[in-house]
């Protein structure tokens, strides 16, 4: 992994947290809302 | 290379997977809309638009049910494989790394290297909670994406109801109900049968160059090596 670490991106990671959080609370508020 | 060709070369895999999400999911909301739509106009009703399918909890429990079960069959399989083995599996353990293992295999406290992560070295809670912070996080998105899936749920199941002129059933009704522990056992059945099947295949078949299969001549009862 000589290298490796400046090139793994906590920018997808962070992404990734995103959508599932995101869509998470979506699915939640929708379901309490409607 | 180039910055950012070098950027998606060596996060292709993270990407591509975040890529075929949107494209599933758009595809799942245009199908879902149609099918529902569908449904609403055989029970003489009036379609809907799909903006208003993809707001709907209609919408949001078929989404839900789905992430729930991938993110148990995660939890679990990352938790089952720290004291669960299955021999010459790639996936699995020798049986004598069974369990947690010590600070030293696993690099943590006063045998932490110089590029180990900050927390690993740290000591402590920290040390503790970093130790554990892949199956919490699984465990925390299931626990959320199963409420998820309840909740938007049971607004879906009364929708239903009203509509075919039955009484609405309450939220405490509703988790125990036919509606719910189908919507989740038939998800879970599959992702338990997709991960057993994963952990006996992969000790007797290969796939060349993969990380998750044994390297093509390695010996069926070899454990815990990937090529």
């Amino acid at each position: 992994m000589q290298g490796g670490r400046n090139m793994m991106s906590r920018g997808i990671l962070i992404a990734y947290l995103v959508l599932v959080v995101g869509g998470l609370t979506y699915m939640i508020i929708i379901g309490l809302t409607s | 290379m180039k910055r950012v060709t070098r950027y998606l070369y060596h996060n292709g895999l993270s990407l591509s997977f975040g890529l075929f999400l949107v494209l599933a999911l758009i595809g799942q909301a245009l199908a879902g809309h149609s099918d529902f739509n569908d449904r609403v106009v055989s029970a003489g009703g009036t379609p809907i638009g799909l903006l208003d399918y993809v707001t709907s909890s209609d919408f949001a429990v078929d989404v839900a049910e789905n992430w729930q079960s991938e993110f148990l069959q995660f939890f679990l399989y990352i938790l089952l494989t720290v004291w669960l083995i299955q021999l010459g599996s790639p996936e699995s353990k020798h049986p004598d790394e069974v369990g947690l293992e010590s600070d030293e295999q696993q690099l943590v406290g006063r045998h932490a290297r110089r590029d180990s992560p900050a927390w690993a070295r740290a000591g402590g809670w920290r040390t503790g909670l970093f130790s554990w912070s892949l199956g919490l996080v699984m465990a925390t998105f299931f626990v959320l994406s199963w409420l998820a899936q309840s909740i938007a749920g049971h607004s879906a199941f009364n929708s239903e109801q009203l509509g075919q002129l039955q009484d609405p059933v309450s939220y405490g009704e509703y988790v125990i109900s036919a509606d719910f522990w189908n919507r989740t056992l038939q998800n879970w059945q599959s992702e338990f049968l997709a991960v057993g099947s994963m952990a006996v295949f992969s000790v007797y078949l290969r796939q060349r160059g993969s990380p998750e299969s044994k390297p093509v001549g390695s010996p069926h009862a070899t454990t815990d090596t990937s090529g």
